[in-house]
């Protein structure tokens, strides 16, 4: 018997329908628990996942494929464009030429089935990528990004650190919240900013957090987004537009070369840059910079205060 | 020469900037600025073989300047535009 479950990342519904006995579901309940809503919870849903047995013959025109070429800790990828319009993922177990899932989107990014394969550990890591990418090709005309930072909240604001793997991000936020008062991690890997009607930005936990089990519901207006960089040492420096922009744009991926999706990401970004302060944090990895950064990034507010 | 498939001129909080969206270019991972008379080459040449003496005559019809001052100007960016592979 198939069960439907709805939940809510960053005001957006979506439904995943699968097997009532499936083990996936005992998986979601730590990560995807505290986004879980009530099956008829009004509102429009961005997209609907059915995981399936089947998802029959297409006919694939190969457009993308990151298979042994990219950075640690991104999943193996091949993207296909289908006759319909649609599109077709295969999730590859890195090092390996496994395919652990395959899913099928249509053009609008809104109903995808998808098929998983391999132990059970793999089944569960291709499913938690897969809703994911629907989320984040589901969302991104709607004023929202998905992105690759350690988010924490303080003062009542969600700070941002983006870094590329290894840079520190982690380290930089877990100094915050180590040797600074008030600070709790809000998500430590997917994030997500969201721009609302009257264009202010604002971010949210998610169900993506990475190896850090932060599986918060919470959100928060957007404080400063902060490129941590190793340097020797800590100085706080406030962005160009150009630069904020480009900072911004290293850490939230998506599907670029489809036009749509493309334009989606870059009117978000445009928003959320001119509202938000963006840093670069040239920094050591000690808890002196956590306190020169917190002294950088929320002066903006302390002068709007006083 | 033409311009590399997957480069999206954007404008950027008012600043024309070059972008690599397309799937061989999602791994450059740099922005490009123009300015005005740059991104108008740009605009101009989009998606058309070129050559340098094209980007001159561009230059001369929009800027009224002279021939040898313009294959200067198109030559230094091209050259520019060649080492960053915006072009091939």
């Amino acid at each position: 018997m198939m069960q439907k479950r709805t939940y809510k990342v960053a005001g957006h519904l979506f439904s995943v329908v699968m097997d009532a006995g499936s083990f996936i579901w005992q998986k979601m309940e730590e990560c995807y628990g505290p986004f879980e809503v009530s099956s008829d919870t009004e509102g429009s849903q961005v997209f609907s996942l059915v995981v399936t047995d089947g998802i029959g013959q297409e006919n694939l025109t190969p457009v993308y494929s990151n298979v042994g070429d990219h950075e640690p800790g991104f999943i193996d990828l091949n993207v296909f464009t289908t006759d319909d319009g649609g599109h077709l993922f295969e999730f590859i177990q890195p090092m390996s030429e496994t395919v652990n899932g395959r899913m099928k989107i249509d053009g609008r990014f809104a109903e995808a089935v998808l098929v998983l394969d391999g132990s059970r550990m793999h089944r569960w890591l291709t499913f938690n990528v897969a809703v994911d990418f629907c989320f984040l090709l589901s969302t991104s005309s709607l004023d929202t990004v998905l992105t690759h930072a350690s988010a924490v909240l303080y003062e009542g604001r969600a700070y941002l650190f983006l870094g590329k793997s290894g840079t520190g991000k982690s380290t930089h936020s877990r100094m915050w919240q180590e040797s600074l008062d008030g600070v709790e991690l809000m998500n430590d890997d997917h994030p997500v900013i969201r721009v609302d009607a009257d264009g202010k930005a604002y971010a949210y936990g998610s169900p993506w957090s990475g190896k850090t089990h932060c599986y918060k519901n919470v959100s928060a207006p957007l404080g400063g987004v902060i490129r941590i960089v190793r340097a020797p040492h800590n100085k706080a420096r406030r962005l160009s537009p150009v630069e904020a922009y480009a900072s911004l744009m290293t850490s939230c991926s998506g599907m670029t070369w489809d036009e749509d999706q493309a334009h989606g990401r870059d009117r978000t970004m445009q928003k959320i840059i001119s509202v938000t302060p963006c840093w670069a944090m040239e920094c050591l990895p000690e808890p002196d910079a956590a306190s020169v950064c917190m002294k950088a990034v929320t002066a903006p507010f302390k002068e709007d205060e006083a | 020469m033409k311009i590399v498939e997957g480069f999206r001129l954007r404008d950027v909080m008012g600043q024309a900037t070059v972008i690599g969206e397309g799937v061989g270019q999602v791994n450059f991972n740099k922005l490009v600025t123009l300015n005005e008379s740059a991104a108008y080459l740009w605009k101009s040449v989009e998606g058309k073989e070129f050559e340098t003496a094209t980007l001159a005559g561009l230059l001369i019809e929009k800027y009224g300047i002279d021939e040898a001052l313009a294959l200067k100007d198109a030559e230094s960016i091209s050259t520019q535009w060649k080492e960053i592979g915006l072009v091939e």
